[in-house]
C-alpha cells in the first residue's frame, strides 16, 4: 500500500484511469450521429479500462489513495455523462436519469460526512455500491442499444435508492473504528 | 453500422445474459462464504445480496426482451421481437 513506500500519483494505473475520460468525446459524437453500435462499444471500452486500472495498479504495485479517489470520480463522471447524454438526445427516459444523478450526489455528500468523522481523506468501502455502479456502467450500453431501456433504468433507481439509504446509515450514524479504516 | 441490428441484439443478449449468470454464480459463492463469517461480514453479505438481486433482474430483462419483445425500442426494428427474434 501507499504507506509502505512513496508512490507518485503520476503512475500507470492513474494513467489508465484518466484515459477513461478520452472515451467521452467519441461517445458524444456517435450518439449525435445516431451511430448507436459504436456508442455502445465506446461504453464497453470505458468499462474495460475501469477493470484494467485495478489490474495495472496491482501489477505495477502503484496503488495510492489519490488513485482510488480518481477512480471513483471517473466512475461517477463517465457513467453519469453517458446516461445524461443519452437522455439529452431522447434515447432514454429523463426521470430515472435525474433520480440516479440526485442519489449519486446524496451518496457523495455522505462520503464527505464519513471522511469528516474519520478525520482524514478516505474512500468508504461499499460492497453493495460496487455492484450498483457496475449496473450503472451497463446503463449506457442498454440506453445506446435500446435494450429494454425503461426496465433497466428504473431497476437501477430501485437498487440505488436502497443502497444509498443503507450506506448513508453506515457512514453518518453507525459507530466507526478509526484505527480499522485503511489510510 | 458494424453489424446488422439482428446480430447486434444477439450480441447484447449474450453479453448481458452471460454476465448476469456469471455474476449470479459469483455472488452466490461469496454469500455462502460471508454467511459463514456471520455478523462481522454484514456489509459483504448485503453487497452479495444486492449483487444477486441485480443478476436476477438482468436475467429477467434478457428473458423479457426475448419473450415479450422490447416495449419501447429506440432503434429496434420490428424483426427484433420474439424468442429468437426473426432471422434477417
Amino acid at each position: 500500500m501507499a504507506a509502505d513506500k512513496p508512490v507518485s500519483i503520476i503512475n500507470p494505473a492513474n494513467a489508465v484511469t484518466a484515459s477513461r475520460f478520452l472515451t467521452l468525446p467519441p461517445f458524444l459524437y456517435f450518439v449525435s450521429a445516431g451511430m448507436y453500435q459504436l456508442a455502445v462499444f465506446t461504453v464497453f471500452g470505458c468499462g474495460i479500462l475501469d477493470k484494467l486500472d485495478g489490474l495495472v495498479a496491482r501489477v505495477f504495485d502503484c496503488r495510492t489513495d489519490f488513485g482510488s479517489v480518481l477512480d471513483a470520480i471517473a466512475d461517477g463522471f463517465c457513467y453519469g455523462f453517458f446516461i445524461v447524454t443519452l437522455a439529452a438526445y431522447g434515447w432514454v427516459p429523463w426521470i430515472p436519469v435525474v433520480i440516479i444523478t440526485v442519489l449519486g450526489l446524496v451518496n457523495l455528500y455522505f462520503r464527505t460526512v464519513y471522511a469528516r468523522r474519520i478525520g482524514r481523506k478516505t474512500n468508504y468501502k461499499s460492497y453493495a455500491m460496487e455492484r450498483v455502479v457496475a449496473w450503472a456502467a451497463f446503463l449506457g450500453g442498454f440506453g445506446g442499444a435500446g435494450y429494454q431501456t425503461e426496465y433497466f433504468f428504473w431497476g437501477c433507481v430501485f437498487a440505488l435508492a436502497i443502497v444509498v439509504a443503507y450506506d448513508a446509515k453506515r457512514m453518518a450514524f453507525d459507530p466507526v473504528d478509526r484505527a480499522a479504516v485503511p489510510a | 453500422m458494424i453489424m446488422s441490428h439482428y446480430w447486434f441484439m444477439w450480441l447484447c443478449t449474450v453479453c448481458v445474459g452471460g454476465l448476469s449468470v456469471g455474476w449470479l454464480v459469483y455472488d452466490s459463492i461469496l454469500l455462502r462464504r460471508h454467511l459463514a463469517r456471520g455478523a462481522e461480514a454484514r456489509d459483504q453479505i448485503f453487497g452479495s445480496i444486492v449483487g444477486i438481486t441485480i443478476a436476477v433482474l438482468g436475467i429477467i430483462g434478457v428473458l423479457w426482451v426475448h419473450l415479450g419483445g422490447i416495449p419501447e425500442p429506440t432503434h429496434c426494428l420490428p424483426q427484433c421481437r420474439g424468442l429468437f427474434f426473426t432471422p434477417p
